[in-house]
């Protein structure tokens, strides 16, 4: 059964003001139910959808469509057994869109080659997000999905939203500011490393934060000079605790293999609820990795480059983000 | 390439593997849990290969690499323990000094911590990263941790340290200390079978061991392994164990029955006639693990371990208490569990004290075998 008009009307508002930060577009109707492709084994005649984005892929060329399932729930209402339900539920919708006429039509683009995700989306209304969410992913076996080969299905929980969230809102006071320190959209878009394993072949086009890169422990925005300068800044978001001199060694010569230490890019670390000590172990690390690269008390650019890299905990934090209440739970 | 860079980050590539070697540990339904614990779930008809190569291209933090290589090597292996004696007290002042040297000295790589302990003792703890070249490269850094105590016995100081080379290096360090500020040598005492040249000399030392500690009742022989006059030379390696030729395994096999059957028994093993055969064959025991009753209260099973580094030489003597099997209602419990510190600083002191009775005993033994045999040969000449 389809949410409610009302429901997938405010699910649209949420989702949109998260995911059009990270570049990812809607196509097609909201809050609709579609005809089941494999009705003897998913054992429902239809399929509800309740919203479709989609973004290039840095890696392949082809385009993702995330088939999204959007819930809602107020705090400590929520138990294992309806999210391994929406899960299991969502695997097969994701099996089925890839199948289904109906659903191409209305989701996709023509002449694209796609792969379908799946992506359950929960938060809880109340704004008090529930750190242990994912505690209710353990007991769901991964071999019981009946998701296609090469398939993903994602899950975002509170505690992720309230991440993802906090950067949107970063990235916008950043842009808001009078001396803006991040530009307009259209001259940002979010860093893909060119691998070993695999190029990164559209660095222009893919600019959308992939489902990849919002469940992993860094993303970074990069921003170039509005005005065309060679000038680029780069925003990256660091979502450990930050307590560790070890951690920011690893994220530091992370960034020297992004070849993103150099004259011309600013770096800012920005970091979430971290430990009360990250500010000194972060500047601690950096002066351990420039001794390491060449002993104390020797200039180097790369010395420099770490040098200049600032760290900036994120002090405005955004505890409720919405106080409209998503789809609910049955 | 840099050292220092070497170790601090992991590509893609290093990622992918640590994954696709590490085929033991990291199955395909571990792998799907790194995916899951991101909030990641991968189709079931995706197999390993696909897992690996998926998860490889993800951003990876410093934690979500030490947590893959935690899944592939979880814990250190127990270590084994070694000692030496030192013919002198040392007080903590001197300690003191010579450790703070010591931590000046290697500052920025190693990770020097000391405190004096009860008794006029003294613990030095060094974190140190280890490197290994054999493995892959994100497995290469290891981070070491060595205790090193030092106990006044006697008028003498016992120090207790792993047996790890590098352990050895840092007491070596610690004494060099201690010496140039007394302008003086100090004379070390360790365990070591060299002055014990027989095959049958070698063997008594530990089935003497074993049957000696005392207050302790010898339950069962758990493993051993032997060497000849013929095997090749060379420090012991667990893993070349493997492929100890085969007559070593069967005269290992063989050793362990007639061991075990002794003490089943009651016979005296240097009588059997198998034991006999394996001595003139040249084979003798270099490490041991077995199991003895306490005789005191509580009747726990203790299951010891002790063997040479170098097995052909028989230098570097090690021992580990590998567990205990606690006593329970007039029986003892089925799994074996772990001794606290205080338990396994005594049963190591006793181990130490009943090995260098026994070398004390099979030394002035083969002392006086020697000048029988050279007085039996002088008679003859006579």
């Amino acid at each position: 059964m389809a949410e409610t008009a009302n429901t997938a009307e405010q699910a649209e508002i949420m989702a949109s003001e998260l995911f059009g930060e990270f570049f990812w577009n809607k196509l097609g109707p909201v809050n609709h139910d579609w005809p089941c492709e494999d009705q003897e084994r998913h054992k429902v005649k239809e399929h509800p959808c309740d919203a479709v984005y989609y973004y290039e892929e840095p890696y392949a060329v082809r385009q993702t469509y995330v088939h999204c399932d959007l819930k809602s729930y107020a705090k400590g209402t929520i138990g294992p057994a309806p999210v391994k339900a929406a899960i299991e539920s969502l695997a097969k919708q994701v099996a089925c869109a890839e199948k289904s006429e109906t659903w191409r039509k209305l989701h996709t683009h023509e002449n694209v080659t796609f792969s379908v995700s799946g992506l359950l989306f929960v938060y809880n209304h109340d704004g008090e997000y529930e750190a242990d969410f994912q505690k209710n992913l353990v007991h769901i076996a991964p071999e019981s999905l009946q998701l296609p080969r090469a398939s993903r299905l994602f899950v975002l929980g509170p505690k992720e939203i309230f991440w993802l969230d906090n950067i949107r809102d970063e990235i916008q006071r950043m842009r808001g500011k009078k001396n803006p320190e991040v530009p307009g959209h259209e001259h940002c878009f979010y860093f893909h490393p060119q691998l070993v394993r695999r190029a990164n072949l559209q660095v222009r086009k893919a600019k959308a934060a992939t489902l990849e890169t919002l469940t992993s422990p860094i993303i970074i925005l990069e921003h170039h000079d509005p005005k065309g300068g060679a000038q680029r800044g780069v925003a990256v978001f660091y979502s450990r605790l930050g307590d560790t001199t070890d951690e920011f060694m690893y994220l530091i010569d992370t960034l020297r293999k992004y070849e993103l230490l150099d004259d011309r890019t600013s770096v800012v670390i920005k970091t979430l609820g971290a430990s009360a000590i990250s500010s000194p172990t972060f500047q601690k690390a950096q002066l351990q990795y420039i001794e390491g690269l060449v002993g104390a008390n020797v200039s180097t650019d790369l010395g420099d480059y770490v040098n200049a890299i600032r760290y900036e905990p994120m002090s405005h934090i955004k505890t409720t983000y919405s106080n409209i209440d998503l789809g609910t739970w049955g | 390439m840099s050292e220092f860079l070497d170790h601090l980050s992991a590509n893609d590539n290093d990622i992918y593997d640590l994954l696709i070697s590490g085929k033991q540990r990291l199955t395909e339904s571990v792998l799907r849990e790194l995916a899951r614990d991101r909030g990641i779930f991968c189709s079931p008809e995706d197999d390993r290969d696909d897992l690996a190569d998926y998860l490889s291209v993800l951003p990876h933090g410093f934690h979500d690499v030490a947590a893959i290589v935690q899944k592939r090597e979880p814990g250190h292996r127990r270590e084994k323990t070694t000692f030496v004696r030192l013919n002198t007290v040392m007080p903590v002042e001197e300690l003191k000094a010579a450790a703070a040297e010591y931590a000046a000295a290697v500052m920025g790589k190693e990770n020097v911590v000391y405190r004096p302990a009860a008794a006029d003792g003294f613990v030095v703890n060094v974190v140190y990263d280890e490197f290994n070249r054999s493995r892959t490269r994100l497995l290469q850094r290891d981070r070491q941790e060595a205790d090193i105590e030092f106990v006044v016995q006697d008028g003498q100081t016992l120090v207790r340290l792993p047996a790890t080379d590098k352990a050895k290096k840092i007491v070596a360090a610690l004494k060099e200390n201690v010496e140039r500020r007394r302008k003086a040598t100090i004379d070390e005492e360790g365990i070591e079978l060299t002055g014990l040249t027989t095959p049958e000399q070698r063997s008594k030392f530990f089935t003497r061991l074993i049957s000696t500690l005392p207050k302790f009742r010898l339950r069962n022989v758990m493993s051993l392994k032997v060497s000849s006059h013929l095997s090749e030379d060379g420090e012991d390696d667990e893993a070349l164990d493997l492929e100890d030729q085969d007559e070593e395994e069967a005269g290992a096999e063989m050793f362990a029955a007639v061991v075990h059957s002794m003490h089943l028994s009651g016979q005296n093993l240097v009588q059997s006639q198998e034991y006999k055969d394996l001595t003139a064959r040249g084979f003798y025991i270099t490490a041991i693990s077995w199991r003895s009753e306490a005789e005191g209260n509580p009747p726990d099973i203790i299951q010891f371990d002790a063997g040479f580094q170098d097995r052909k030489r028989g230098t570097g003597f090690k021992y580990a208490i590998q567990g205990a099997f606690r006593a329970h209602k007039g029986s003892h419990r089925k799994t074996i569990v772990h001794v606290n510190d205080a338990e396994k600083t005594r049963l190591l002191a006793l181990l130490e004290s009943t090995a260098r009775q026994v070398l004390t005993d099979l030394l002035a033994e083969a002392k006086e075998a020697n000048e029988a045999v050279e007085g039996g040969l002088d008679g003859t000449e006579v």
